[in-house]
């Protein structure tokens, strides 16, 4: 059985606001399954349930069996849904290796061990890195690297902790071309051992790598289907690809 | 049953001078991020300074009157001087450059005044007890400074509601980016909520000057119940304050009437209480 | 938070050595001032447990150094007859660890501000205890009998076994902490320290984590306080009393925030300053003062800070 994250009505109130209605969706393991739409939209929101980091007021969370719903975000994370942030949130004091590592020992056992001793853990993380395609940087401050580089080290943090399920917030923003086009490739591969959610401006890149995508209009579900089916779609060009393609 | 009521009136009055001092911690804190821990000592130095004056014969209400003024000077210039320049820094340099206004204000104290208990007579003119109802009487200075906690409670509400300043403060409280938005200076605000705060604290030692003794450690336990009223009341919320420096001032006043020693475990205990059931306070609007 | 290299450790075991070697060239004073100094250390270390390690500004911790002193006491009158210090000893660390273990849970639900204020009350609470109830021996404090040691010291050797009773305890603290920056916790707390959010995101129970560094840095202060009954033969409220835990901060400026070690600088800066001040002034507060202000003002990174 593979793996899922079931969303299910999922709704998110902020006073009067609804940033998040009555969202229901599914993400297998194996597909990359992108959510797209304007700013305002509630995709940032949608991803804060998830890992839980905001309670929903009102759905269901599960991966595979398991209701999660009531869970706190590290509890989610430790059972397999790891994430990414919008805007980078790593330890910027800290060497990039120790930034992975620190995510690799959620699972250690042994709280008390020496962590230079534990070459599982350095192992783990050096493997993450190498991954990402930052296995050259591991001695290096997370705060001196570049931007680029730094939307890399958010993902292999997420990577170390051997997550099922991959939450990605706007991976690309802020990257030139020349960076896009390998991270781009980078997630079509992680696709294959994990279920991917990637919320994503740039649109080229979404089409390119996406499995199956939902459309997301002022919190509510537009639409689903497929990138051909979205792209054919008259309510989705209505709503929001026209005004970005004219734009 | 009298003497009941006599302890409720004692801890409304109690409860409403915790009012005044902790309505300035918690603005402070809500718009400036400050922590300011001499803030007990502020009401210290407002209380020997009701003693100096009355003890050169002036009467109290001048105290009182040079109590505000003087505080209100005083909290702007140390807004000035120090406080602005401690906003961003981290809270372990906030606690001890506040650590350090205390000793010093101690040793000052000491050199100007002295280290001695000292007490303040109540005004000639309201040292009389007052029949409430029945048998019961009280003492009409207590029931003078209720009036006067109330109404400059009444005038800071009025304050922050109707005026365009107090509701850059009120605004500022719940994000402090707020001010600059509203086209307000955000540094006059600064200064203008430190003063506040500080002539706050003050008057409420002069007030108290007359109904304790006035000595050097005064402002300790006030300090402490301030920060529990804050606590409970929720940070930068005026209202909240009021509501919770009545509840606290009536548990501490009733335990230590009627359970001596147990007076200071039961403001922490509920304090804990409302923490588990509330972490951001009582009457937090969340 | 950096811990001493090798080079930073074998100074500080020089210094150690001298400290060791007092006995041979200073007065029985000056030993007790070093045993002083050296209690304010381990009080200072531990708290940098929180402080330095893990990002938390503890105002309570005075309230565990002065448990575990007065623990001595308690246990004493419990017992009816003088207690063995290798009783006493553990008593005191686990009244300590306890006492930050029900407090550490309100506590630490609250950050930044709140946690300030909540451990202040919470500090206070237990101050209030042995303040203003029978529980401790009164509001001035008592002389208290010291625990037993192996041998029966001779009044006149006290100064020098204190001193290296003291000495081997704060050394053992200082390579306990060591130890421990260099294990996962260790590394967990430092995570807590840089970025909060993300150690949640990435699955740590941040909460745990926070409370067991909040009793273990806890029982350690428990472990200075019956060191410093020991030494003292003397206990009282104010050794709970929040004033405490602001001069274990300074300490703490003084000696660096961003160092293991500099709590051990500046719990031997502080006493040295504050015996120099002694001898210039009568006015203790006002010497304290005026280094808390020329260090919050001018000194970002303390002693340890000095050599970058």
């Amino acid at each position: 059985m593979t793996a899922s994250l079931n969303a299910i009505g999922l709704t998110r109130r902020f006073g009067g606001l609804l940033a998040v209605s009555d969202v229901s969706l599914t993400i297998e393991t194996g597909t990359l399954h992108a959510v797209i739409g304007p700013n305002g939209a509630g995709k940032s929101t949608l991803i804060n349930l998830l890992a839980g980091e905001l309670p929903p007021s009102d759905g269901r969370i599960l991966l595979g069996e398991t209701d999660v719903t009531a869970w706190p975000e590290w509890r989610r994370a430790r059972i397999g849904i790891g994430r990414t942030f919008q805007r980078t949130n790593v330890m910027g004091n800290m060497t990039v290796l120790e930034n992975v590592r620190l995510a690799a020992q959620v699972h250690a056992t042994r709280l008390f061990r020496s962590a230079a001793r534990d070459t599982g853990l350095i192992e783990t993380a050096r493997s993450a890195l190498l991954r990402v395609g930052l296995d050259d940087a591991e001695t290096e401050i997370a705060a001196t690297l570049s931007h680029g580089r730094l939307r890399l080290l958010e993902i292999a943090i997420a990577l170390a902790g051997q997550p099922k399920v991959l939450l990605l917030d706007e991976p690309l923003a802020g990257m030139g071309a020349e960076e896009s086009a390998p991270l781009a490739e980078l997630l079509r591969t992680l696709a294959r051992d994990h279920a991917v959610l990637l919320v994503e401006h740039d649109m080229d890149v979404v089409f390119a790598v996406a499995d199956l995508m939902t459309v997301m209009v002022d919190g509510r579900v537009l639409e689903h289907g497929t990138p051909a089916e979205i792209r054919a779609s008259a309510a989705v060009r209505d709503a929001y690809l026209g005004h970005s393609v004219s734009a | 049953m009298t003497g009941f009521l006599a302890q409720m009136l004692n801890g409304i009055q109690y409860g409403l001078l915790l009012f005044l001092i902790s309505s300035g911690l918690t603005l402070i804190f809500g718009v400036m991020g400050v922590i300011n821990l001499a803030h007990g000592s502020l009401f210290m130095i407002g209380a020997y300074l009701a003693y100096v004056l009355t003890a050169a014969a002036l009467p109290l209400w001048a105290a009182l009157l040079a109590s505000v003024l003087a505080g209100a000077l005083f909290g702007a210039v140390l807004e000035r001087l120090l406080f602005r320049h401690f906003r961003k820094r981290e809270h372990l340099d906030q606690v001890l450059l506040t650590f350090a206004l205390i000793l010093l204000f101690e040793e000052a104290r000491a050199a100007l005044i002295d280290n001695q208990f000292h007490s303040v007579p109540v005004p000639a003119l309201l040292d009389f007890s007052v029949r409430v109802v029945g048998d019961f009487a009280y003492s009409a200075y207590r029931l003078v400074v209720l009036a006067v906690c109330l109404l400059v409670a009444a005038l800071m509400v009025l304050f922050i509601e109707r005026t365009k300043i107090g509701s850059a403060i009120r605004a500022a409280a719940e994000s402090p980016e707020m001010v600059d938005l509203l086209g307000l200076n955000a540094a006059w605000i600064h200064t203008l909520v430190f003063a506040a705060g500080t002539a706050l604290a003050m008057l409420a030692g002069a007030l108290a000057a007359p109904l304790q003794s006035v000595y050097p450690g005064m402002g300790d336990g006030f300090l402490i119940l301030s920060f529990v009223v804050v606590v409970i009341g929720g940070l930068g919320s005026v209202g909240g304050a009021f509501w919770a420096a009545l509840l606290v001032g009536l548990i501490d006043t009733l335990g230590k009437a009627y359970l001596p020693q147990l007076a200071g475990i039961a403001v922490c205990g509920m304090m804990a209480l409302v923490l588990l059931w509330r972490p951001s306070g009582l009457f937090a609007r969340t | 938070m950096t811990s001493a290299g090798l080079r930073g450790n074998l100074l500080l075991g020089l210094a150690a050595l001298a400290v060791a070697s007092m006995p041979l060239w200073a007065s029985a004073y000056h030993m007790q001032l070093a045993s002083t100094a050296m209690i304010a250390a381990m009080f200072a270390l531990s708290l940098q447990l929180l402080v330095g390690a893990t990002g938390l500004v503890s105002l309570a911790h005075a309230a565990f150094f002065g448990l575990g002193a007065y623990a001595v006491h308690l246990l004493k009158q419990a017992m009816g007859e003088t207690p063995v210090v290798f009783l006493s000893l553990p008593v005191s660390v686990l009244a300590a660890g306890l006492a930050a273990a029900l407090i550490g849970p309100f506590a630490l639900r609250t950050r930044g501000f709140y946690f300030l204020m909540t451990t202040l009350a919470f500090g206070q609470m237990l101050f209030f205890l042995f303040h203003d109830t029978p529980l401790g021996g009164g509001t001035d404090g008592v002389f208290i009998q010291r625990p037993s040691l192996i041998w029966a010291v001779p009044r006149a050797q006290r100064p020098t076994v204190f001193l290296l009773l003291n000495l081997a305890v704060l050394a053992l603290t200082y390579a306990g902490l060591w130890a421990l920056m260099r294990t996962l916790f260790g590394h967990a707390l430092l995570g807590i320290r840089a970025n909060e959010h993300r150690m949640r995101a990435m699955g740590h129970n941040v909460q745990r984590l926070k409370l067991l560094a909040f009793v273990i840095a806890g029982a350690l202060a428990g472990l200075a306080g019956h060191m410093a009954a020991l030494t003292d033969a003397f206990v009282s409220p104010e050794l709970l009393g929040w004033h405490r835990s602001a001069e274990a901060l300074l300490m703490i400026l003084l000696g660096g925030i961003g160092a293991l070690h500099g709590p051990i600088l500046g719990a031997f800066a502080l006493t040295f300053i504050q015996e120099i001040g002694h001898l210039v002034t009568e006015r203790q507060k006002l010497v304290e003062g005026a280094v808390i202000l020329a260090a919050v003002l001018l000194l970002r990174h303390g002693l340890a800070g000095i050599r970058r």
